[in-house]
């Protein structure tokens, strides 16, 4: 009986991403440490290195776990335990001068290191945290919400 | 009582100064705020934080910023280090790009250019799951379409070339920006060598 929930994800899951991989995912999953999952359309994944990350996805580390990802505009994130970074907006048209990222910080660290949409239109990068926008000018920064 | 009362003086000040210093760390511990950091080429950005009614801009490496509107932090490197360690540590390697160039007019790679199918591939084997654009890009001779059809070109090219060293990519994406995007702004009909390129990223 047990069995049968989880086959239903894992089959859900499949055929979610057979349809996602029309898109390009937005970037991927590069580096992790113990306990840290992706929740999107495709349900909620384990992290592991390589998996690919889509609009919308939320990623979530566990008190012992941490995770780093890089954005398809060469973005470097990277969060510390216990937190959670929803990926709220991410256009990289540089040909057609369409650009534009969002993120959300909940809860936890983050490092974040600007890629090609905050050098080309940083009025276009924003992090949100529950009381703050941070505005992003090409940087290197770190952030923490408890 | 006398000696009760002398003894107060003395100790009460170290008291409330232990005290303010506890809450001061107790606060900070569970504080949200942000740090400017200095960027692995030594430079450093800007970012500007807007709270409720309130704007303000940091621009100097080191500076930090409460987010419950009190204002501009200093937090000490063991802080940094306590709060931000293990976000520092999972920092994956930094994306690096590689530029090919190519002869006018077609897809031949300049001499020059070819030692740098072999500084990539030392690049993917150092990620453990690289992912991997492909950019071309012309001159602006020649009209619009023909470029943007010559710049794919480029990329397919550097993309067969590199192919052994784009065995472990996970995701490998082609496109051209045909003569929209050069590198060095000329007038349109212009045969510029800097912009007959292809840029490939790998992350």
């Amino acid at each position: 009986m047990r069995l049968r929930p989880c086959a239903l994800v894992v089959l859900l899951g499949w055929s979610c991403l057979a349809t996602a991989s029309t898109d390009d995912p937005i970037g991927f999953v590069k580096t992790v440490a113990g306990e840290v999952t992706v929740v999107g359309k495709r349900g909620t994944v384990a992290a592991t290195p390589g998996v690919p990350l889509e609009l919308g996805d939320i990623v979530r580390t566990r008190a012992d776990g941490r995770v780093g990802l890089t954005l398809k505009d060469d973005t470097v994130l990277s969060l510390g335990p216990n937190s959670e970074l929803s990926l709220t907006e991410f256009t990289y048209a540089p040909a057609r001068g369409e650009l534009g990222l969002g993120a959300r910080l909940s809860s936890g660290t983050l490092q974040f290191i600007s890629g090609v949409i905050a050098r080309l239109k940083p009025e276009s990068v924003s992090i949100a945290t529950p009381n703050a926008t941070i505005g992003v000018r090409g940087t290197r920064f770190v952030v923490k919400v408890p | 009582m006398m000696e009760h009362r002398e003894r107060r003086p003395t100790h009460a000040p170290q008291r409330v100064l232990a005290a303010i210093a506890l809450t001061l760390l107790a606060g900070c511990a569970q504080r949200s705020y942000v740090v400017l950091l200095e960027e692995a080429d030594g430079t450093t950005g800007q970012v500007i934080v807007t709270q409720t009614g309130t704007t303000a801009v940091l621009n100097e490496a080191g500076q930090g910023l409460a987010l419950d509107g009190n204002g501009a932090l200093t937090v000490p490197a063991a802080r940094l280090e306590r709060d931000f360690g293990a976000a520092l540590a999972a920092q994956p390697a930094l994306p690096l790009r590689f530029v090919f160039n190519f002869e006018p007019g077609g897809t031949s790679l300049t001499r020059e250019s070819k030692p740098r199918i072999a500084e990539l591939a030392r690049a993917m084997r150092a990620r453990p799951v690289p992912d991997v654009s492909i950019v071309g890009h012309t001159d602006r001779a020649g009209d619009d379409r023909t470029n943007e059809q010559l710049g794919l070109e480029r990329a397919r090219t550097v993309e067969a070339l590199l192919a052994d060293a784009l065995k472990p990519a996970v995701a490998i994406t082609v496109a051209s920006h045909g003569e929209r995007n050069p590198l060095v702004p000329t007038a349109d009909g212009v045969a510029e060598a800097r912009n007959r390129r292809v840029e490939v990223t790998v992350r």
